[in-house]
């Protein structure tokens, strides 16, 4: 639906798997954490590029030209409904993704976020 | 893929948790098990409150604004639901909760808690992983002599949030 991707100096890509989103390095979280805490970099180099695989699109962002200290942003904002009288519940409906990232601007002496929201 | 979301149900005079709810009907009993139409609210009653807690469990970077919303604060003749999100727990009762329609269409905004229970401050963010509790809904339903008997019309709870 919407898949994180993060190629590596060496050629490496580590992907986010929709149905198991679990992190290689840490017990609990999941892919986007690793990628948000560089921990494949020890092994595989500088990130060199981020792209979020849509069904019909991808947005790319090219990591070596971020400004430096910059950190990802994705975000997923989901609804799910249940009936309250039959407890039915829905599917978790995907209502929001936002793309990007942020990075602290030393002239500005802020916080600056450079997002996309699908 | 998104955490997963499960609803928790508080009873009696300590907080007695059911997890994973399968049903939210307001009635006039405060508990998880009694069907709604054995413990049904005559017109002028109002409903036990419940209060309810969404859950969630699997793995994250960070989870954000939470709400619950509901599609519905008159959901018949002299019916009104009326609800707000709780950081402590009282006993449910009949009596009025004191909490109003305000905001429940549009979304409340509740915290992220801790591993064992919706109830305290909480956070806005939550970043620890794992199961986490978020603060619960309470609602109740309240009526005026002039409501019909029956069933209403069905309201959906929309549980909101962001995660990374």
């Amino acid at each position: 639906m919407a898949q994180l991707e993060a190629q590596y100096k060496d050629g490496y890509i580590l992907s986010e798997k929709e149905q198991n989103d679990v992190s290689l390095f840490v017990e609990g979280k999941n892919t986007f954490y690793d990628i948000l805490n560089k921990l494949p970099e020890v092994e595989h180099g500088l990130l060199v590029k981020l792209k979020l695989q849509l069904p019909n699109d991808k947005l790319e962002i090219d990591w070596t030209t971020v400004p430096d200290n910059s950190k990802p942003i994705r975000y997923k904002s989901y609804e799910q409904d249940t009936n309250v009288e039959t407890g039915q519940v829905s599917p978790i409906r995907l209502m929001k993704i936002g793309f990007g990232y942020e990075y602290f601007d030393k002239k500005l002496n802020k916080n600056v976020q450079k997002v996309q929201e699908i | 893929m998104a955490s997963s979301v499960t609803f928790t149900e508080y009873n009696g005079s300590g907080a007695t948790q059911t997890a994973s709810r399968s049903e939210m009907n307001l009635k006039n009993i405060d508990d998880s098990t009694t069907a709604y139409s054995s413990s049904p609210i005559t017109a002028g009653n109002y409903s036990f409150w419940k209060y309810q807690s969404a859950v969630h469990t699997g793995t994250y970077n960070q989870l954000s604004s939470a709400s619950y919303k509901t599609s519905s604060t008159a959901p018949g003749t002299a019916q009104t639901i009326v609800g707000s999100v709780q950081t402590s727990y009282t006993q449910p009762a009949t009596t009025a909760s004191g909490d109003t329609t305000t905001n429940l269409l549009s979304g409340i905004s509740a915290n992220f808690n801790n591993t064992t229970t919706g109830f305290g401050t909480g956070t806005s963010t939550y970043t620890t992983g794992g199961t986490v509790y978020v603060n619960p809904l309470r609602l109740q339903l309240q009526t005026t002599s002039s409501a019909l008997p029956g069933d209403n019309t069905s309201t959906t709870i929309t549980y909101a949030w962001t995660e990374s």
